[in-house]
């Protein structure tokens, strides 16, 4: 039985695992069926040395549930970064992953040979060559030393730290990398660059952050690459509510990221409906790259035709054949609630909005999926006068999540709210 | 069809180990064990404060014992570094400057530089290839009345700030109010927020009154009307969390979720920024959040829950919860009055 080590060797082993702890919480050892519980007991300890300061148990009876809880407007870091600076070495890595770099920061370029001469001369350490080769080949394939020719024989050289280099950019690169390891996509690398400089984010901090994105960056960068090189792929995913594994031939197109739902999501030409669909990000196990797409230019063409007739990322089954339309009529008090027209403009995507009677606007969209909309229409509970949708299964949604909330809220008090009041209600000032 | 791992492409990849934390924290070590030797119980505590919980458990014994070989031993209980130059700043990957390559097309990269520094930092990567392209990325749900990060205006105000920020320097703004008034004040910027769904930089800034009390004031970079710097400097770190811990709300917001329409998995999603905690409820098939949050965006919070509709439902503060009752109850009417009714030109 091997025992338990605070690094791991795969990062895909432990994604869903932070997951679970993170977004769930609720979850105890029992609901993790996959694995054995001891691998979940080396998970959980894992977890609970890399997010300390976030963790917190809950006990309900005999089961115990661990959980990772934060708000993510305080936090200068994701904390999630740590998952990704897991990663196992040996003693030789990260022997040779200073000694080389001390060696060679002044910048002399070496023979392999006198490398470790210079290594055993200066730091009394012993190495074979052929570690130190191998060694020198991943620090030059990973951009931190440089190979040159002279003679018979290769010449090694460190490439100076940019901070060393430009001084005059050090600070706005700074600020510069504070900001966007919060915000850019792989912000992990971001986090990274500061480790590399010896810095940390004093300045920045982000609202609504979902920190859960960054587990989906290894399948990301895939999906990326494919697209840069206008690639097809095949991507295996699991269903979030099924669990079912498929595997699906597509062309990739968009990366779709929602700041308000915190999901992200691949938007594709899939290969055997021949339709553009999307797929969860969170929900794709692995990416496979296939031959280049030779109609990758005319899918994106596609994709750009359709997209200003999308809600969100549905684009609509093949029984869908006509676009559907939208209809609210939203009432306010002008000028005081003028927020609400501003909400309707800046959230509305496009719809338009016209006055249909003195505090009344009417707000149109034509979209694909119409059903897409609704948890935006809800948010506006209160103050929708009328609703109707081309879709009737969309308008029966609304008005019987509408009749739900108004048995779930309203029993004890709309009965106590005279008719009188009521109308005094409907113009009244909301918060 | 070629089928090709997309790891196996030999891209660069993420989970290295040139990334762990236990590389930054023998750097952080050696960096103070080259100013001056440290002993084994200040060695721990550089990794228990730069490390994970129980990363000093396994660095510390392998630093001391020279499995990795660079501390030596200068007293009996003292330790120096053997290597000749400090380990920071390091030189970057190629990863890590491809994601710098590609932030050169995102026009907020615009705000941190002059003309000039950013004419530098083009330069210097004008050979390498971006890790992603700005393009390739969509945020469809964003609000669309985000900040004018192009203008020349806003990017001065920002700058300004930015540095005064560093200096912890007072400036003068002119500021134009939620109500269009416009205020004149000294402000101390002490930390940039900035909201992914709209888009805005927020500043929050420390007001000085003439008591010497301090308030902690948030303004949006966009309705800066004119900023400079003024000759007076703050002498100590603000701590703005303290400040923010007194607009948390007393009672957290609970809610009951059920697993219907998968709003369980979505719920949790979409509260995931928030400090919660989620409970099963035994014997049905829901569960119980509770959510801490923050007073000045309680409205956003209320917002967010209508949306889910019936498959969340608030139970408590009564506050919020009256809220949501008033709101279904004006709802309940509109829907039930006939249209001529809720629609008269009464109002």
């Amino acid at each position: 039985m091997s025992e338990y080590k605070e690094l791991i060797r795969q990062f895909d082993k432990i994604r869903s695992y932070v997951r679970d702890f993170y977004v769930y919480g609720f979850k105890t050892r029992e609901d993790f069926h996959e694995k054995s519980g001891r691998t979940y007991d080396n998970h959980r300890r894992r977890m609970e040395s890399w997010f300390s300061d976030y963790i917190r148990t809950d006990r309900n009876g005999h089961k115990k549930s661990v959980f990772l809880t934060l708000d993510s407007s305080r936090m200068p870091v994701n904390p999630l970064y740590q998952a990704w600076k897991s990663k196992t070495f040996t003693d030789n890595d990260i022997s040779l992953r200073f000694l080389l770099s001390d060696l060679l920061a002044d910048g002399r370029p070496r023979s392999l040979e006198r490398i470790a001469d210079e290594i055993q001369e200066q730091y009394c350490c012993l190495f074979d060559t052929q570690t130190i080769r191998r060694k020198l080949a991943f620090f030059e394939k990973e951009g931190l030393m440089e190979r040159k020719k002279e003679g018979r024989q290769y010449l090694y050289r460190a490439i100076p730290a940019l901070p060393l280099a430009h001084p005059e950019l050090s600070l706005p690169l700074w600020l510069c990398v504070s900001f966007f390891q919060g915000v850019a996509p792989f912000g992990f690398i971001g986090s990274t660059i500061l480790d590399f400089w010896g810095k940390k984010n004093k300045y920045f901090r982000f609202r609504s952050d979902y920190l859960i994105h960054t587990l989906e960056d290894e399948i990301l960068l895939s999906l990326l690459q494919a697209m840069e090189q206008k690639r097809q792929i095949t991507i295996t995913i699991t269903g979030s509510k099924s669990h079912r594994t498929a595997a699906r031939t597509v062309t990739p197109l968009k990366i779709l990221t929602g700041t308000q739902t915190g999901r992200r999501y691949l938007c594709a030409r899939q290969e055997s409906t021949r339709r553009l669909s999307s797929f969860r990000l969170d929900s794709i196990r692995d990416v496979k790259l296939l031959d280049p797409d030779s109609n990758y230019d005319t899918w994106q063409k596609h994709f750009r035709d359709h997209f200003p007739q999308v809600w969100g990322v549905s684009f609509g089954g093949p029984e869908r054949k006509q676009p559907e339309t939208v209809t609210m009529e939203i009432c306010l008090n002008e000028p005081e609630e003028g927020f609400i027209l501003n909400r309707l403009e800046r959230e509305g995507r496009g719809g338009a909005i016209r006055p249909v009677a003195p505090g009344v606007y009417e707000y149109t969209r034509v979209c694909v999926d119409a059903a897409e909309l609704l948890p935006w229409i809800k948010s506006f509970t209160g103050r929708i006068r009328r609703f109707s949708c081309t879709n009737p299964a969309v308008e029966k949604r609304f008005r019987e999540d509408m009749e739900l909330m108004k048995a779930c809220y309203l029993q004890p008090i709309s009965s106590a709210i005279p008719r009188l009041q009521a109308f005094s209600l409907i113009r009244g000032d909301m918060p | 069809m070629t089928a090709i791992k997309a790891t196996e492409n030999h891209e660069p990849c993420l989970f290295s180990e040139l990334y762990t934390c236990y590389y930054q924290v023998v750097a952080r070590i050696l960096t103070k064990a080259a100013r001056h030797p440290l002993s084994r119980r200040q060695i721990e505590d550089l990794a228990k404060e730069h490390g994970y919980d129980e990363s000093a458990l396994l660095l510390v014994p392998r630093l001391i014992r020279g499995d990795w070989p660079f501390l030596e031993k200068v007293s009996p209980d003292t330790y120096a570094s053997r290597l000749k130059y400090p380990p920071f700043p390091q030189v970057l990957t190629r990863l890590q400057r491809s994601w710098l390559k590609a932030l050169l097309s995102d026009p907020r990269i615009r705000l941190f530089f002059t003309d000039e520094e950013l004419s530098s930092f083009e330069k210097l990567f004008s050979d390498v290839p971006p890790l992603y392209r700005t393009s390739d990325f969509c945020f469809f749900d964003q609000y669309k009345d985000h900040d004018p990060f192009s203008s020349v205006m806003y990017r001065e105000h920002m700058q300004t700030i930015l540095s005064a920020i560093c200096e912890r320097r007072f400036l003068s703004v002119s500021y134009l109010s939620r109500k269009e008034n416009i205020l004149a004040h000294t402000w101390l910027p002490c930390r940039l927020e900035y909201g992914q769904r709209d888009g805005k930089f927020r500043l929050y800034a420390m007001a000085v009154r003439k008591d010497g009390r301090q308030r902690m004031d948030v303004l949006n970079v966009a309705r800066i009307l004119s900023v400079k710097k003024t000759g007076s400097l703050y002498p100590s770190f603000v701590d703005v969390d303290s400040f923010l811990d007194h607009d948390l709300s007393e009672e957290p917001l609970v809610l009951e979720i059920s697993t219907e329409r998968n709003a369980l998995e979505r719920a949790m999603l979409h509260f995931s920024c928030y400090q919660k905690q989620v409970e099963r409820l035994k014997d049905s098939n829901t569960y119980r959040c509770t959510i801490y949050y923050d007073r000045r965006w309680e409205t956003e919070l209320l917002i967010q829950v209508l949306s889910f509709g019936p498959v969340v439902k608030v139970l408590g503060p009564e506050a919020f919860l009256k809220q949501v009752q008033e709101r279904v109850a004006r709802q309940a009417l509109l829907m039930d009055l006939p249209s001529h009714l809720s629609g008269s030109d009464e109002w």
